[in-house]
Parts: structure tokens; C-alpha cells; sequence
């Protein structure tokens, strides 16, 4: 099947690389890394969201049965530096971030002291001896209080709990609302959620005392951001550092970071001169892990009466948590960015403010600012089909950028690559029958059933991104090595974690060098073998990464084309390279094989002029701008009319993520990603008590979607490719997340229209549904 | 993740067991676990023992004698889910331990474990309520068959003493008596917000005798004795059964409220889920 | 104190002393080196180390290694029967080709409980599928794909 060396592999539903070693148990998670003497880490987290540190005493801890060091952040400083941010906002308050809190505590879960013993129950024993002293403190924890004047503050020395604020205008919003004919306002909340990726958190770190070399191993999403901040945290030369990314069972921006247990493990492993391991417990992980979204926006809509929309004003509001991790600050600009989604808006004025709060620090998570954007733009889009009693899809229409219109500058000064929406959204009306479920919506209706339809029409920001907007680059390296063998090493500095790029990255390297799939080694996540990268988020593998491959392979097809030209004894110009063949164009009979050039490559025994041996390329790609995948999702939504329980019936979407490289995966980046927009809109809530406990803080209160909750989905295409790189790819990891949330929110407002219902909060759980058609009933 | 220290012993007979049991301590019985070793990872439970009954074959059993049918303690969900003794009435019961957990928590857990445990949103403790079953406790003194109208005493407590372990739950064969559980489920743990177990016995459309369980929404379980009196005598139209429902969340004083559903929405729920039962039984 | 274990795993027999607080599936990951079978969680909920004892399908984190004295234990390192031209289990080869799993995390588990669904229900409908697989959490593929993949083994394993 797969084996041979058919020209087109790009585009072929290629069963993936990876997964051998996965169904058979044989791959090695962070946790099942196993190194003679290693030692393990448990930390003493702090049970209140908000209090002073007035003592901690250890002796209990130290000295027990097999405990080798209890360290608190006294023991750090000077030491081990602070924990990073990444930002390139003007101005930003930057309180410091230690790994192991020394005057405050400043959420549930914040990290005071780390024991280290020979088991990890012996480990867990003694970090229940250490006795720490608080003066609690009233937390901060709803997000608007936050911001009042007298409001109890989270990092006091900053005088206020606003970090930071970031205005934007474009156009002029006045002149917008006096001539429209619709003004709408709103309030929307895009609900606190935890990653739960379903491996959770894991670092071991090994130190060799005589090569001055740290090795850690992390489920990380950035090894080699990881490296360069565990350089400068441990003031250690970047080269004395090795980060390993070995399988990585999921992130979702979750382990985009850069987390105090990297810091610790690496800083008690030189100490102790042992391997230290720490694996967090779910417990754990959900509260010392990043949290996603947690926004609120205020906005105000100007329409006219034919239901276009003139302008926007936004205030956001950013609950950061406690303190900025790698990314904070940053995720919520993304959805300033997004605002105009995929429509004409000359007239935006928005506001967003960054707040501290006693909460788990808020970080990217799938998708990260863009659901928010899309999910208020569409939102907005299904107001004014309720205001101005056009259908929801004419609304869309109405806005759309034309297809003629790009690339296309947005309000945001943002430059979309390429697409046709209104072909998205007419296709996705097609193959779901539009007008038939709108039959069946008015049939059911009149029989007391209470059915709902949905639609989102998105635009997302992917191929992340150019340098000039990323605070540590936004390129990616690739290095292909063609071994003497004819085998192909391909070094990529992204870090896949379940994306499937072993694959992918296998296709493209087979149709452009001729090779077997097979014969392809796609190596990433380890910073001493592939010695530069960014990283896997932001939907920038393939259009990012796999540009860098594609420049890369580039150069090793021009070198062979070289050496072809010389062992043909024809000019290299005349060289045509197609599937393994290198043939004099006209002459296809005279032609070498790649596995000749290789030969002669490595032989060198009679090189071209000017040409070195050996074949290998290294390319760094700066994508020149973002990448911009869209579609158009309809889910239809049925209601119990007695409990209130939502259910998603059928959810069909059509997407375009530019030029596709392995269909099956890109289906299967839709299918998760869908279903974690499901999960926001029904299911998902990080719920604090007014103390600042997490309330939900296992998987028996924070409700992941089971098999059972969830639909078939139906899953449709457009290609339009993307000019920005040279495979015409987009990204998809992030758009189904995207699509599906407004979606199916949509869709319950839309089967709760005849109750009076314009709006409902994420999650629409049964009980809020359930008093949504009460309090009607009963008025 | 690792559950602090304990000493472990899992005795070869239910005497044994019992002679462990009566050495005293902080002694915790573990029969399938599927509550228990959560709670002690978590360390909200320490035991200092624990006595493991797994070994007690003689406890696991459903038995259908000439009025009555036994069911051994150490019985596990997944053998009440596929019992074929468990039909008409005690069909609730058989569906209620369907309705728990997953497969995986079925496979293990045990109706002894849940009904000792007695979580105030378990499934089973509905179904027992309605079937009228008659709990037995085993101590060194011999049997003691405690009814279970006395047995749950509210949030995870009941009426079983310190050296009693529960053995066997008994239910009288009802023929011609029909039953079904009906759950609306907290969507993260599979607990019941509402569950309700309905055993009714019917003469035509008419029914002579209605018992009515609820878990999930008191803090324990408990019988809507107002409803069944509204129900018998009635025929059970669907509008009848409706309208007896409509209010049978006001026969609980307290229904508990928490972050999945306030205690208003609990109430409301009671009569929709437990006239779902209703019906469904009558089927 | 510890306790000693006889029990046979994958078909070996293994005897071991264990402290009576050690989970079935620390056992299988640190003792025996099995670390295929997975954590992730602590409540008894994600399913991920979800392997089978004497056949049936139990979650080894919420059982003590103690109480496996005596049985048989199936991890995922242990299904492959050989069979096949690729030495897989047809669940591990349908999971293969359906592009069942992204991560992989969950795999394992989700195998082991697949399994032991389509033994029950060889005939298993979607909607069986889905409710039968309520014991696992996969965060990767909104399961639309496990479940295709669940169907797709239990047609090979039928004919």
C-alpha cells in the first residue's frame, strides 16, 4: 500500500507513522522514563487562594524515611531566577513569578516548598510533615471586583490588579452608532477551562556532573523555548542544557509553558546529583496547570435595518490569574485581533484590560484568544438576525469579505491570505439542506418540540507566525540529511504531540525526493539532536514547519539535480527530477536514480564543480505573514422540553485549511477539536468559590465529554491554498475549536428563540436551559 | 496518587473477617473498592486496616428461593445489570446498577460496597428503597435483618454498627409487580443528580401499590410516600402519572444544592425523572 | 508491611513483595516495567490504565496490586495474539486504520475497554459503542474515529 514509491503520497489518507509503538504500549511518556537512582519531587501547594507566608518549618519533612532534600523558596534565591514571560505589549506590570512562593501564596495550588525521596509515597509522606504557617487573606476572585477601587490585590506592590490595558481603534465608532438603525448590546462570557490533557504533567531532569550537562526531559509542547529559559533561570550556558520532548500525550497550549517543576527538578537534580522525577497527580495538574479563556466582553453593535453590521465597540476583560506564565498577557490581543472575523467592519473600538486574580494562571489553550473573538463576532452575527428578522445565513452573506477582495486588510491591520466564505457557507447550506431543517425546526415547533440550528462562519489566525509579532521569533528551523544509506533524517524544530507531523512530514519528504515512506525518519523534540525550533502551537506545523522541510528539500533537490547533471554529463537547467528519477528532459531513457546521487554524493569521488559532498540542507522559513484557514459549521441542537438536557443531533462542517497534506489527519485535528468547542459550549466550566477554591478541581466535577455526549460529525472541504508558504497549507489544529463553539451556542439560543431567549452563558447546562424556558413560562 | 500507609488483610472466611473486624481501629472493609481506593488516593480517607473481602466467594450470589430472592454482598454490578432472577419489580434494581459509573467501575464495584457506603447520589440505594428490601448485617452475635425504610441515616451513614459487615440484601418476589430506575445523570461523575426507582403493583390499568425511591436529591435516599398514596387506586395514564409527579419534589425538605444543580432545579427534576420511572415501569 | 503476590501477567507468572498501598497499575509501571498501560487521573474516571483482570476490564488504578494476588492480568503489551501479518490484535490494527488516537495516551486503555465490549457485544450498535466506552476520556479525537475504529475490528473479528 503505502510502501512503494508512488509519486503522490501529499494528499493521500496515509494510516500514520507513529502510531506502531502507540497501540502496543511500547512508546515512552515522560513517566515512563525510568534512570537508575532516580530520586522523586512532591510539592506543598498551598490550600488558600490568598494568604501570607509566616512560616514554614521543614524539620518534620528532613531526615525522614528516605527524604534527601526539602527545599523552600528561600533556598532559591539568587539561585534559580524567575519564571518568563513572553510578551511584546508596551507596557506590562511584570510582578515576580518565583517557583516556590516566599512572601504570598497567591492561589490554590501555588507552590511553597519541594521534598525530594527515594519513592514517590515516601516523597508524598514528607511533604504532609511540612508545617506552613499563613495569615489568610481575602481573595480576589471575581473578575469585575478585581478592578474596583479597595479590592483586596494580588501582587500589592503593582497598587493595582489590572497588569496591563490595550486599547485599539480603528474607523470612528460614533459616526457608526448615530447612523444605525440597530444598536445591540451585549454581555458574553467565555467561561474559565482546564486543558485536561490526558497526560498530565511530567519532568525528569538528569544532571552529569562531569559534562556540566543538564538533561530534562518534559512534556512540553517547546522544547526549545524550554531550554533557553532553563539556561538563563539556572544562569548555565544554553549549550550545558538538553530539553527532550519525548511522546507528549496532548497540550493543548497546556504545555506551551515554561513551569516552576522544570525549574525545580533541573535546579534539585544538580544539588542532589541524582535523576529527579515529578509526575503531577490530575488533582495536581488541575490546579498548577495553565487554565484557557476566562474573558469577558461587553460589546455594542451597530447594524442597519438590512442587518449589516457598521461597527463595534468591545471592552474585554482578561482574567490572567495569579501571575503571568510563558504567554498570559499575550493570548487575549489575539482576540483583538480576530474581532472582525469574516466580515467588512470599518468601525471597531475596543478595550481589553489584563487582570490579576487568586486563580491558576490563564494561558493559551486550543485555540487561545481566537475562540473568544470568534465566538463574540458570531455571536453578534445571529443578534442582528434576531434584531433585523433576517435568517442567520443572509446576515452572513450580507458581511462576508468578497472573494475579489483578497488578501484582505481588516480594521485589525491585519492581512487575510486568501479566501471565499460565501463558498464555504453556500456549500455547507447544501449538503445540510438548510431549508429542510428549517422545515423540520417549524414542524417540530408546532408540535411543543423544542429543535435549534446553528451557524458559525469563522475565520482563524494560523502559521504562527511572523517574527515581528511573536516576542521569541516565529520561524521554524528544519535540517534534512540524506544518509548514505539513501535513508532521510529530516530534524524539524517543531514538537509534535499527537498532530501526526511524523506522517505528514513523511509525505512531503517521499513525493519530493522519490523516496519510500520508509525509508523517512522525521526526528523533533530533542534540543541536542535538532538543535533549533520554535515549537508545536498555534496551528503552525505544517505551515510553518513544513515550510522549513519543503525549503530544505528544495535545496537537496537542486544539489542532486547537480550531481545528476554531472554523472549525465548534461546541464543541470536540462535535469527533471520526478518521483526517484533525475532525466534529461526529452530523454527519459537517460536518467540516474536518487539512490545514484546519494552514492555519489557520499563516494565523492568525483564531485561537480564547486559542489561539496554529502547531501544535507538546513533552512530557517520566516513566514511573511500568518495564515488564515475559515469554513462554515451548522449543528442542529434538540432540547428537552422537560429537563432542559441539550443534546447535538447532527453537526456537519465544511473547512478550508488550504492545501491538505494527509486528509485523514486533518479529519481527525477537526474531529477533537470540534469536540472540545462542543465541550465549552455544553459541558466545561472551571467553577471558583468566593474563597478561591476550586470548586471543580477533579474529573468527577469538571465534566470532560464522554464517547456518549458527543455526535458523528460530517465533514466537508474547500481548498483555497494560502500564497504565504510553499505548500499552500493553512493549519488546522485549532479551527474546529474555533467553528463549534459559537456554533452550538447558536443553535440553543435558536431553539430557545421562542422563549424570548437572545442569549445564554457558556455552558449551557440543563439547568440553565431548563430556567431560560421557566422564566418565560412563568412571567 | 498513593494513598497513605495501611496494614492489609483479606480473610479467608467471613468469620475470619470478622474476628479482624473486632480487634477495632480505624477499620475499613473494602469490598469492590470503586469508592473507597479513590478516596484514600486522594487521602480524604486513612484507614489504618484494611480488611479486603474479596476472598469471600460465599457472599457472592443472586438466589431466587420460593418468595424471596438473596443477593450476596460481595455481588457486583455488572452480575445485578445481567442477572436473570432480576425481572419485573426488581428489574429497578437491575437497571440501577446499569446506570452506574462505567463498565470498568461495574466490573468491580459491589452492592454490599455501594450500600455500606450509602453516597447520598449512589444508584442502588434508590432501587433497594422501592423493592422494600430487608438489609442483613452479620456481627459475631449472628444475623440481624434490618429493614431498609431504617437502614440509610443520611449523608454516607447508616444504621450497620462498627463490627457488623452487611452480607445479604433480600427482596420479597412480588409477581406480577413491575419496576424501572430512571437517572438524570451530573454530567462529569455519572452520579444521579435525580434517580428513581419505581416498583408498582397494577390490577388492569389500575394500580393497587406504588413504592417510589429517590437518590441524589435528599441528603440520602428516600421514599415519596405522598406520591404513592396519590398513585394507587389511580390508572396510570400518562397524564395521570404526570400530574401525581408534577410536585413530588415537595415531599423532600432539603433537597441539596451544589455547582451541577441547585436544590430547586433537584426538586423540579424529582417529578420528571421519577415519572419517567413510573411509566416506563407500567410499560 | 509488605505483602508478597503470586499473579501472572501476559501469561507470565510473577511473585513480588509489595507494600499493600501499591496500586495495581504502579505495580504493572514500576515493578514490572509495564508502562504501556497509563495514569491520568486519580478519581477513576479517564480510564486510561484500564487493563484486563481474569478477562474483564478494570481500571488498575483503583485496585490494589494486593488484590490482584491470584489472578490473570491483560495489558495492552500482551494483546497482540500474533495472528495478523503484522503481529496486531485486530482492535490494535483497526485503532491503525481509522486513525483511532492522536496522542496515543488514552490508547491503551481505550483498547482494553474496547475489547472487552465487543466480547460482551460482538454485534455492538454506535450507540453501544459510545455508551460502552463511557469509562475512557480521549481528549484528542472527539471519538469520532475510536468509534469507527471499535466497529471496523468488531466486522474483522465477526467474519
Amino acid at each position: 500500500m503505502e510502501t512503494a514509491t508512488t509519486p503522490k503520497q501529499i494528499g493521500a489518507p496515509i494510516r500514520r507513522k507513529e502510531d506502531p509503538r502507540l497501540i502496543t504500549g511500547a512508546s515512552t511518556y515522560t513517566a515512563d522514563i525510568k534512570l537508575s537512582g532516580t530520586v522523586f519531587m512532591h510539592l506543598v501547594r498551598s490550600p488558600y487562594a490568598h494568604a501570607r507566608i509566616k512560616e514554614i518549618d521543614v524539620s518534620a519533612a528532613e531526615g525522614g524515611e528516605g527524604v534527601l532534600a526539602v527545599i523552600t523558596g528561600a533556598d532559591l534565591e539568587g539561585i534559580v531566577g524567575g519564571l518568563p514571560v513572553a510578551h511584546t505589549l508596551e507596557e506590562l506590570a511584570e510582578p515576580p513569578h518565583r517557583a516556590l512562593s516566599i512572601d504570598k501564596v497567591r492561589y490554590v495550588g501555588d507552590a511553597v516548598a519541594a521534598v525530594v525521596a527515594s519513592s514517590p509515597s515516601l516523597a508524598r509522606d514528607a511533604a504532609e510533615r511540612v508545617r506552613v504557617e499563613y495569615e489568610t487573606l481575602d481573595a480576589v476572585v471575581d473578575l469585575e471586583s478585581a478592578m474596583a477601587d479597595g479590592s483586596p490585590l494580588v501582587h500589592e506592590e503593582e497598587g493595582t490588579n489590572v497588569a496591563y490595558e490595550f486599547p485599539f481603534s480603528a474607523g470612528d465608532m460614533d459616526s457608526a452608532l448615530a447612523g444605525a438603525d440597530v444598536v445591540i448590546r451585549q454581555r458574553l462570557m467565555n467561561q474559565r477551562q482546564i486543558p485536561v490533557a490526558l497526560e498530565p504533567r511530567s519532568v525528569v531532569a538528569q544532571y552529569d556532573a562531569g559534562f556540566e550537562k543538564l538533561t530534562l526531559w518534559s512534556a512540553t509542547q517547546i522544547p526549545h523555548l524550554l531550554r533557553t529559559q532553563l539556561a538563563v533561570g539556572l544562569g548555565v550556558p544554553e549549550h550545558g542544557v538538553r530539553v527532550i520532548a519525548p511522546e507528549v500525550g496532548g497540550g493543548f497550549g497546556s504545555k506551551l509553558n515554561v513551569y516552576a517543576e522544570e525549574f525545580l527538578a533541573a535546579h534539585l537534580a544538580r544539588t542532589l546529583g541524582r535523576p529527579v522525577k515529578w509526575t503531577a497527580d490530575r488533582s495536581e495538574d488541575f490546579l498548577a496547570t495553565t487554565h484557557g479563556r476566562d474573558q469577558l466582553a461587553e460589546v455594542e453593535i451597530a447594524a442597519d435595518s438590512e442587518g449589516r453590521l457598521l461597527g463595534m465597540r468591545v471592552r474585554l476583560v482578561q482574567d490572567l490569574g495569579a501571575y503571568h506564565q510563558l504567554l498570559t498577557p499575550v493570548v487575549p490581543t489575539l482576540t483583538v485581533l480576530m474581532l472582525p472575523g469574516c466580515y467588512r467592519l470599518a468601525n471597531l473600538e475596543v478595550h481589553l484590560s489584563g487582570v490579576f486574580t487568586n486563580k491558576t494562571p490563564t494561558d493559551a489553550y486550543r485555540g487561545a484568544g481566537r475562540p473568544e473573538a470568534t465566538f463574540l463576532i458570531e455571536r453578534v452575527m445571529d443578534l442582528i438576525a434576531a434584531e433585523t428578522g433576517i435568517d442567520p445565513a443572509e446576515v452572513r452573506r450580507r458581511n462576508f469579505i468578497p472573494s475579489n477582495e483578497f488578501p484582505a486588510e481588516t480594521a485589525t491591520e491585519l492581512l487575510y491570505d486568501s479566501g471565499d466564505y460565501e463558498a464555504a457557507l453556500d456549500r455547507l447550506l447544501e449538503v445540510a439542506d438548510y431549508e429542510g431543517l428549517r422545515s423540520e425546526q417549524e414542524e417540530k415547533r408546532a408540535r411543543g418540540e423544542i429543535m435549534g440550528i446553528g451557524l458559525s462562519t469563522y475565520v482563524e489566525i494560523c502559521g504562527i507566525g511572523p517574527s515581528a509579532a511573536l516576542p521569541a521569533g516565529g520561524w521554524e528551523a528544519c535540517t534534512v540529511e540524506v544518509r548514505r544509506t539513501g535513508a532521510v533524517v529530516v530534524k524539524t524544530g517543531i514538537s509534535p504531540h499527537g498532530q501526526g507531523e511524523e506522517t505528514a512530514f513523511a509525505q512531503i519528504v517521499a513525493d519530493r525526493l522519490g523516496v519510500p515512506m520508509e525509508a523517512v525518519e522525521i526526528a523533533h523534540g530533542d534540543t541536542d539532536y535538532v538543535p533549533e525550533g520554535i515549537g508545536t502551537f498555534g496551528s503552525r506545523g505544517i505551515a510553518v514547519g513544513g515550510a522549513a522541510l519543503a525549503i530544505s528539500l528544495d535545496t537537496i533537490r537542486t544539489k542532486a539535480k547537480k550531481f545528476a547533471a554531472h554523472l549525465l554529463e548534461a546541464h543541470e537547467e536540462d535535469i527533471e527530477y520526478e518521483g526517484d528519477r533525475l532525466a534529461i528532459r526529452g530523454a527519459p531513457d537517460r536518467h540516474v536514480t536518487f539512490a545514484q546521487v546519494v552514492e555519489a554524493a557520499y563516494l565523492a569521488k568525483d564531485l561537480p564543480e564547486g559542489v561539496e559532498p554529502g547531501l544535507a540542507a538546513t533552512h530557517f522559513f520566516e513566514p511573511p505573514n500568518f495564515t488564515f484557514p475559515y469554513g462554515a459549521h451548522l449543528c442542529v441542537v434538540d432540547i428537552d422540553a422537560e429537563t432542559g438536557e441539550p443534546s447535538v443531533r447532527k453537526y456537519i462542517a465544511v473547512d478550508d485549511c488550504g492545501n491538505v497534506i494527509n486528509p485523514m489527519i486533518v479529519d481527525g485535528q477537526l474531529h477533537g477539536g470540534i469536540a472540545q468547542g462542543i465541550a465549552q459550549a455544553l459541558y466545561e466550566e472551571a467553577l471558583y468559590d468566593e474563597t478561591g477554591q476550586l470548586v471543580s478541581g477533579s474529573l468527577m466535577d469538571y465534566a470532560l465529554p464522554k464517547s456518549s455526549y458527543l455526535p458523528s460529525y460530517e465533514l466537508h472541504r474547500t481548498t483555497t491554498p494560502t500564497p504565504v508558504n510553499p505548500l499552500g497549507a493553512k493549519g488546522i489544529g485549532e479551527a474546529g475549536t474555533i467553528g463549534s463553539t459559537p456554533c452550538v451556542i447558536n443553535a440553543v439560543v435558536d431553539a430557545l428563540a421562542p422563549y424570548g431567549v437572545r442569549h445564554l452563558d457558556m455552558p449551557a447546562r440543563p439547568e440553565k436551559i431548563w430556567r431560560a424556558m421557566h422564566s418565560r413560562q412563568s412571567e | 496518587m498513593q494513598p497513605a500507609e495501611f496494614d492489609y488483610a483479606a480473610p479467608d472466611s467471613l468469620a475470619e473477617a470478622l474476628a479482624l473486624l473486632g480487634e477495632g481501629g480505624d477499620v475499613k472493609l473494602l469490598a469492590g473498592g470503586q469508592s473507597l481506593i479513590p478516596t484514600m488516593k486522594l487521602r480524604l480517607d486513612r484507614p489504618n486496616r484494611l480488611i479486603d473481602l474479596r476472598k469471600l466467594d460465599e457472599l457472592r450470589y443472586i438466589r431466587e428461593g420460593e418468595g424471596e430472592i438473596s443477593i450476596g454482598a460481595m455481588t457486583t454490578y455488572n452480575e445485578l445489570a445481567g442477572s436473570e432472577v432480576l425481572h419485573g419489580a426488581a428489574r429497578c434494581l437491575s437497571e440501577a446498577a446499569a446506570a452506574v459509573g462505567d463498565p470498568q467501575v461495574r466490573n468491580l464495584g459491589t452492592i454490599g460496597g455501594s450500600l455500606s457506603h450509602a453516597d447520598p447520589a449512589a444508584d442502588l440505594p434508590a432501587a433497594v428503597l422501592a423493592l422494600d428490601c430487608t438489609m442483613v448485617a452479620h456481627s459475631a452475635g449472628g444475623d440481624r435483618s434490618i429493614p431498609v425504610s431504617e437502614f440509610f441515616h443520611g449523608l454516607w451513614a447508616t444504621a450497620l454498627q462498627p463490627d457488623e459487615i452487611l452480607v445479604e440484601v433480600r427482596l420479597a418476589k412480588r409477581p406480577g409487580a413491575c419496576g424501572a430506575y430512571e437517572k438524570l445523570s451530573q454530567a462529569a461523575s455519572g452520579f444521579a443528580l435525580v434517580g428513581a426507582a419505581a416498583v408498582l403493583e397494577m390490577e388492569g390499568d389500575s394500580c393497587t401499590s406504588a413504592l417510589v425511591g429517590v437518590t441524589g436529591v435528599g441528603s440520602g435516599p428516600l421514599r415519596l410516600t405522598g406520591l404513592e398514596e396519590r398513585l394507587v387506586g389511580e390508572d396510570l395514564t400518562p397524564e395521570l402519572v404526570r400530574a401525581a409527579c408534577a410536585n413530588a419534589g415537595d415531599e423532600i425538605d432539603s433537597p441539596q444544592g451544589d455547582v451541577h444543580a441547585s436544590a430547586e432545579y433537584r426538586r423540579a427534576m424529582t417529578g420528571v425523572v421519577t415519572g419517567r420511572a413510573i411509566l416506563r415501569a407500567t410499560e | 508491611m509488605k505483602r508478597t503476590i503470586a499473579l501472572t501477567v501476559n501469561g507470565r507468572e510473577y511473585s513480588r513483595e509489595v507494600e499493600p498501598r501499591l496500586l495495581l497499575v504502579q505495580f504493572l509501571r514500576d515493578v514490572l516495567d509495564l508502562t504501556g498501560t497509563h495514569i491520568g487521573c486519580e478519581t477513576s474516571l479517564c480510564g486510561a490504565c484500564t487493563i484486563l483482570v481474569d478477562g474483564r476490564a478494570v481500571k488498575s488504578c483503583t485496585m490494589l496490586a494486593v488484590q490482584a494476588h491470584g489472578r490473570a492480568v491483560t495489558t495492552i503489551e500482551g494483546l497482540a495474539d500474533g495472528d495478523g501479518s503484522d503481529g496486531l490484535h485486530p482492535l490494535q490494527r483497526a485503532f491503525w486504520d481509522e486513525h483511532g488516537l492522536q496522542c496515543g495516551f488514552c490508547t491503551p486503555g481505550m483498547i482494553m475497554a474496547a475489547h472487552e465490549l465487543l466480547e460482551l457485544k460482538p454485534d455492538a450498535t454506535e450507540a453501544e459503542i459510545r455508551h460502552g466506552l463511557e469509562g475512557n476520556l480521549c481528549r484528542c479525537t472527539g471519538y469520532e474515529n475510536i468509534v469507527r475504529a471499535v466497529q471496523s475490528a468488531a466486522a474483522e473479528m465477526g467474519s
